[in-house]
């Protein structure tokens, strides 16, 4: 199954469920309480994965490391690499 | 590890590692590149070669890679070139053919992969047997240097999204400093059809697809050409679309 189809499937699966809680489609006679909680839950839901997002990428975004160190070392690496070249012959 | 280093030169070593150097106008890099690949590689006592092709730069790249074959030997040093640019893909596949290593190392050539890591590709490898093994720039100490904050909103947004509609089971899937057993990159080459970044994730989605092992080693990237963030809109859509397709196809 490839991704899409399962996300597809997913939603579908939870938008059926949703929909037999929200709308009584079964008729199950379910305590009010029920369908107060299920009826705004898609919105609620794609708020918290709003949220979720943008503090994981704002988390990530803000620890990315910076290599200093890297970028020193490259820098005198690629001194001693060229002299060593050049000794060896290499013309530049 | 002075023990280690010592099996390693004494073992008989039936691995071999292939380099992969794709370039297009890396004059000035291409020494540098490999003399750091000779230092690392040699040190560390085991045995390569180094394919460098070339995709008929005008600026001399073949030139200095026939004058490094002389400094180094032409059993260190194989250079496949190629009339013109060509994709990145194929000149994998052209790389391959020539590669008499049972290891392939893909990497870039103009310095912001350091082969200072390939060791711990070679040992991550062999502590766990993978498939394939991807540097990262997300986890552990992997990071970068020379972006802004932009372009690391920009990497971390991309990778997020990606996460989240493929969950590929890799941590970066649009880098390009790996290390693959021989047989398993050809088999994801020539299944692979996308371009640029895109081309890289697809490897690893498609490594997942046929149950490929993946081992992570994180790795430093330090980005001098792209300093000042080249990544424009048309890059963004590019990559968007790529992404798309993967999700729907895969």
């Amino acid at each position: 199954m490839t991704k899409l189809l399962e996300w597809v499937f997913g939603v579908s699966l939870i938008g059926i469920a949703w929909g037999l809680v929200t709308f009584d489609l079964l008729d199950l006679q379910l305590p009010p309480r029920y369908k107060e909680v299920a009826w705004p839950m898609p919105i609620y839901l794609l708020v918290v994965f709003g949220c979720y997002s943008l503090a994981t990428v704002g988390y990530r975004v803000a620890t990315f490391n910076d290599c200093e160190d890297a970028a020193q070392e490259l820098q005198a690496q690629i001194k001693q690499a060229k002299d060593d070249l050049k000794k060896k012959g290499l013309k530049m | 590890m002075a023990s280690r280093r010592g099996n390693a030169k004494t073992q008989l070593q039936s691995d071999k590692y292939s380099v992969l150097l794709p370039t297009y106008n890396e004059r000035e890099n291409l020494p540098l590149i490999v003399w750091l690949l000779v230092k690392y590689f040699g040190e560390s006592g085991y045995n390569y070669e180094i394919i460098v092709i070339d995709d008929g730069s005008p600026d001399g790249t073949l030139q200095i890679a026939e004058q490094l074959q002389k400094i180094y030997g032409s059993d260190k040093i194989i250079l496949r070139p190629r009339a013109q640019k060509l994709g990145l893909g194929t000149a994998y596949i052209h790389g391959i053919k020539h590669a008499t290593g049972n290891f392939v190392i893909i990497m870039d050539a103009d310095l912001s992969h350091h082969p200072k890591f390939i060791p711990q590709f070679i040992e991550k490898q062999k502590e766990g047997g993978y498939d394939l093994v991807s540097g990262t720039r997300y986890r552990g100490d992997g990071g970068v240097y020379g972006w802004d904050l932009r372009r690391k909103l920009i990497s971390r947004g991309a990778n997020f999204v990606t996460q989240v509609l493929l969950r590929p089971g890799a941590s970066d899937l649009t880098g390009s400093f790996r290390l693959y057993k021989k047989e398993v990159l050809e088999k994801l080459v020539e299944r692979c059809v996308s371009k640029g970044y895109v081309f890289q994730m697809e490897m690893i989605v498609r490594a997942r697809q046929l149950d490929c092992t993946i081992g992570e080693v994180p790795i430093s990237f330090v980005d001098r050409v792209y300093g000042e963030s080249k990544l424009g809109g048309n890059e963004i859509v590019s990559f968007l679309k790529g992404l798309l397709t993967l999700f729907a196809t895969t």
